[in-house]
């Protein structure tokens, strides 16, 4: 029973301590021992969260114990970033490339980010989950998470722009 | 026209180009693995402040059944007006009667039909014991340590 479950979630936790550890033993490891705790701890497991994001929390938590890195800090907020460009025009843009080129123009525009980042944007598109979630995952509060995903945003498209700009040249 | 500032949190075109991007995928024997090391590793639940607190919720229960079938069993409760033991002869007939398996089975059906004080007595241990597994509801997978 308990191997479905892990055959469900291995790789969303694989795929989230990877982002922390960035090394593939290394988070295998930390995936192991993830869905280790969560099994010896799914008596307490009490339905207040989604069973995702319990197992996401028990996954960061592992994860920053192992690389004794310290917790994603509170963000100030800061418009310095502020680039009044339209989204029409990005999206315009990026739909004339193909499939391969969204894709590589994506893969450039995340390298530009924090591994925080690159986590927070992943639990938030790939995993699916809530502001609330993300804000019981890491501890960050909801207001922060927001901030924190409207910035990396923000540099996505900055970052999309200037790379499809190139492009077109 | 929107502008950056206006864009939605579930962004339709940053969703539709993360959800194409490749992910890292867990290595092929994974799931293997993890099952094997909780078979092979189980580890006794840890006490915690939360299972201590449950465990003496339980040996209250358990001590507290003990102490009123005790009572019930050799206390005098002329206010209940039930007919209790009065003597250690009907304790010893009882028991004399339980050593015979078939006569002990005869006469503890016969006894039960006559006497409503020992229903009352199987009662009170049936309603402790199920009081005491609420009590523990929640823990080791809802199994209580006495039933």
């Amino acid at each position: 029973m308990y191997a479905v479950l892990v055959d469900r979630y291995k790789d969303m936790v694989f795929s989230l301590v990877f982002k922390i550890v960035k090394s593939r033993e290394e988070a295998e490891e930390v995936a192991q021992d993830t869905f280790l705790k969560a099994y010896h701890a799914l008596s307490r497991f009490k339905h207040e969260a989604r069973f995702s994001t319990w197992l996401f929390r028990i996954a960061y938590n592992t994860a920053i114990s192992r690389t004794r890195k310290k917790q994603i800090t509170t963000l100030a907020i800061d418009e310095n970033l502020v680039e009044n460009y339209s989204t029409d025009e990005v999206h315009e843009n990026v739909n004339q490339l193909d499939e391969q080129q969204q894709l590589e123009l994506m893969k450039n525009a995340l390298k530009t980010l924090s591994n925080d980042d690159q986590m927070l944007i992943s639990l938030f598109y790939n995993n699916q989950q809530t502001v609330e979630e993300i804000s019981v995952i890491t501890g960050l509060s909801e207001s922060n998470v927001k901030v924190r995903l409207h910035r990396i945003r923000k540099k996505l498209y900055s970052e999309m722009n200037q790379r499809v700009g190139l492009l077109h040249a | 026209m929107k502008t950056i500032h206006d864009t939605e949190p579930d962004d339709k075109l940053l969703m539709e180009l993360m959800l194409k991007m490749p992910v890292e995928k867990a290595p092929e024997s994974f799931t293997s693995g993890v099952m094997q090391q909780v078979y092979s590793g189980f580890e006794p639940v840890q006490e915690t402040p939360e299972l201590r607190r449950q465990m003496l919720f339980g040996y209250i229960s358990l001590l507290a059944a003990i102490l009123i079938v005790g009572v019930m069993v050799f206390a005098q409760w002329p206010f209940f007006n039930i007919n209790l033991f009065s003597s250690t002869d009907q304790l010893r007939n009882l028991l004399n009667a339980s050593m015979g398996i078939l006569d002990g089975i005869n006469s503890i059906t016969q006894f039960l039909k006559d006497s409503s004080t020992v229903i009352i007595i199987m009662s009170s241990i049936g309603l402790l014991l199920i009081f005491e597994r609420f009590l523990r509801r929640g823990f080791q997978q809802n199994r209580s340590f006495l039933l």
